[in-house]
């Protein structure tokens, strides 16, 4: 690397000063610990999470419930004022944290809001046989969760497509295109193989899919052509060998006709758009 | 490494850090254009989600043109070996002749798959004959031979990462393999063996990696993979306890006894200093894959450290690592940032560039990390020597 920042700051593409910086860096004359410090701080964090709710789960009997729950929700509370009052207000663009801190409370927070729903429940039951209401994920199989999977993603794709036009923090986008895209995918590859609404549940799984690779190519995060390509092909293969009556030949030659075809179509799909640039 | 890829890859380099400089704002958009076109590539590279694509739809692809014929032909056990034996070949030759040599293709994941695929039909043509004649134990030692060679061939040949992880894998698992295929009675000594054999490949490792300015890149990653797959193998071992019968046998200690006096303080002691022992090698030779094994080992000691040394109750030692962890991170933030320019010696706790996986690019990172906290975006005004929020150690500003 060396003798290219040479011949770079030579040929006047980099100035002195950037070249010197950039030998500094590469030469290892300046390292940065920005990244393994963060890694420690997150570690500290869970670790402390984790340790605190055994404590909790260790002193339960002695305690009460109403007081641990009490000191979760103050502590949940605590984290999320301190976010609210050290945040500067809301504005629509992305911010800067304030302090080192700032993003590590936002996430104890956060994770003492999950304890304290955890805890309501296990205690209270106040879902009760419907408590996995509280993980999406975990009932996507189940077809009243996929409904709410199906909702669930298709309102995060929104609310990032609306914050995105009204210029609300747009920088959130990414976050709430992948999980959203993810969830909404998934939701549907998962309804692919239910009898009578089958048909109805590839065909949205082909329009989301059709979006998401459309996104791919127009905001060039080829992510989104990952995700719409797997999951299409996973509801298209279900849908299929649910509706064929072919031997055993038939499913080979249909794997190897597709995965060719598919493999064509990437190569003509990153002539076209030259996807490493 | 092949000469193609031994010179294409400087290029490559120098055009992926050229993003990394912009992404941090170290360089203008127009001088990162300008870079990409002197230093243009002539490796053919796909995006990175396009490789895994294409990857896994080329193996799909083939593995269903080998098993067509099999199935059409109902071919037999020798019929299977000799299919495999046809496809082997084969596959290496597209990858390396057409694709590689012929069309310049740079991990674009086709080619990868199709020399993978090339090692494992060959070890299935060699393994099959043997376990259909009745030698199980040689047709997969055979096979395991076969895959530890072909992963090590593909690494040095062309500097893939994940075939140097692979031969590491097979090579962990040999001596296993061989005590099971040679009748050994003594699983212990297979973990013994094992572990001299990850000393020995770690050292190795590291002494190639003193002249890593020398190396291309695939090279690097791949010995880079080595010397962290050792080092991840010894502190498990020790962690793990995995000799503590064979000492017992050889010590001669009674099978009623509890312990033995000196192999468990040991392996606690090695298990608290060897992640110490990464982070003393990282910060002196400013190696950051040492400092992450350093960081994660660390943890991960803390977390199984109390299996051996009972120091009080999993709750309140989680809860007391914990605050030390973060305490001593925010300490350490501190105490760099109150540094000369924001630097203690050639530290800074400020981010200089975008971190970078075996090659996997900002977005790929971002794709599977979407909600963890602290992850910076592009910022326009990028890094200041000489002045602003930090200081640059010591770098003139004015650019």
């Amino acid at each position: 690397m060396q003798e290219a920042l040479n011949d770079l700051e030579e040929s006047g593409i980099l100035n002195p000063d950037q070249g010197a910086l950039l030998r500094r860096i590469y030469g290892r004359e300046l390292f940065s610990v920005y990244w393994e410090l963060r890694l420690l701080l997150y570690a500290g964090i869970l670790t402390l999470t984790t340790g605190l709710g055994l404590l909790i789960a260790k002193y339960f009997a002695s305690i009460g419930h109403l007081a641990l729950l009490s000191a979760i929700a103050l502590g949940c509370a605590g984290c999320f004022a301190y976010c609210l009052r050290r945040g500067g207000g809301f504005s629509p663009d992305k911010l800067p944290a304030p302090d080192a801190a700032y993003d590590y409370v936002l996430l104890l927070g956060c994770l003492l809001l999950g304890t304290f729903q955890g805890y309501l429940e296990l205690r209270y039951q106040l879902l009760a046989q419907y408590w996995n209401l509280w993980l999406l994920g975990g009932g996507l199989w189940d077809s009243a969760l996929r409904e709410n999977a199906l909702v669930f993603g298709a309102l995060l794709v929104a609310a990032g497509a609306i914050q995105t036009r009204r210029g609300w923090k747009r920088h959130f986008l990414p976050v709430h295109l992948h999980l959203g895209v993810n969830v909404l995918l998934a939701a549907l590859v998962s309804g692919v193989g239910s009898r009578g609404i089958g048909p109805a549940y590839l065909t949205g799984l082909l329009l989301a899919g059709f979006g998401s690779a459309f996104y791919a190519q127009r905001a060039r995060s080829f992510a989104f052509l990952l995700y719409a390509l797997l999951y299409g092909y996973l509801g298209v293969t279900i849908f299929v060998f649910d509706n064929s009556r072919w031997d055993v030949e038939g499913f080979i030659f249909y794997f190897l006709v597709t995965s060719a075809a598919l493999v064509t179509s990437l190569v003509a799909f990153h002539r076209r758009f030259r996807s490493a640039e | 490494m092949i000469a193609l890829y031994e010179t294409g890859e400087h290029r490559v380099a120098v055009t992926e850090e050229s993003g990394r400089w912009k992404e941090a704002g170290l360089i203008s958009p127009e001088q990162a254009a300008a870079v990409a076109e002197r230093y243009r590539p002539e490796l053919v590279r796909v995006n990175f989600f396009i490789r895994i694509l294409l990857a896994l739809f080329t193996a799909l692809g083939v593995v269903a043109l080998v098993a067509l014929p099999a199935v059409i032909l109902d071919v037999e056990e020798l019929g299977m070996s000799l299919l495999f034996l046809i496809s082997a070949p084969i596959c290496a030759w597209v990858a390396d002749r057409k694709l590689i040599a012929g069309r310049s293709l740079y991990r674009c994941g086709a080619e990868e798959v199709l020399l993978i695929l090339a090692v494992s039909f060959f070890a299935l043509a060699v393994a099959i004959p043997l376990i259909d004649g009745g030698a199980e134990r040689l047709g997969g030692l055979a096979a395991h031979g076969i895959l530890l060679a072909g992963a090590s061939l593909l690494a040095v040949r062309y500097g893939y990462a994940l075939a140097a992880f692979g031969a590491m894998v097979a090579l962990s698992a040999l001596p296993f393999h061989l005590a099971d295929a040679m009748h050994w009675q003594q699983v212990n000594l297979a973990r013994l063996v094992l572990l001299l054999l990850l000393i020995a490949t770690g050292i190795w490792a590291q002494l190639r990696l003193r002249h890593r300015e020398k190396l291309p890149r695939g090279s690097l990653w791949s010995l880079e993979t080595v010397r962290l797959a050792a080092w991840a193998g010894i502190y498990l071992d020790v962690n793990l306890y995995a000799h503590r019968l064979l000492w017992r046998e050889w010590l001669g200690s009674s099978p009623g006894a509890h312990e033995i006096p000196w192999t468990d303080p040991l392996c606690a002691a090695l298990t608290g200093l060897f992640p110490v022992a990464a982070l003393v090698l990282g910060i002196g030779r400013r190696d950051r894959a040492l400092l992450w094994f350093a960081v994660l080992s660390g943890i991960v000691s803390i977390l199984t450290l109390k299996y051996y040394v009972h120091l009080g109750y999993l709750a309140e030692e989680l809860t007391a690592a914990g605050l030390f962890l973060a305490g001593l991170a925010f300490a350490l933030m501190r105490w760099l940032r109150t540094g000369i320019d924001s630097c203690r010696g050639a530290f800074t706790a400020e981010p200089l560039l975008e971190p970078r996986l075996f090659g996997m690019d900002a977005e790929a990172l971002a794709a599977i990390q979407p909600l963890a906290p602290g992850t910076r975006a592009t910022e326009g005004e990028g890094f200041h020597p000489g002045g602003g929020s930090f200081g640059g150690g010591g770098a003139t500003g004015g650019y």
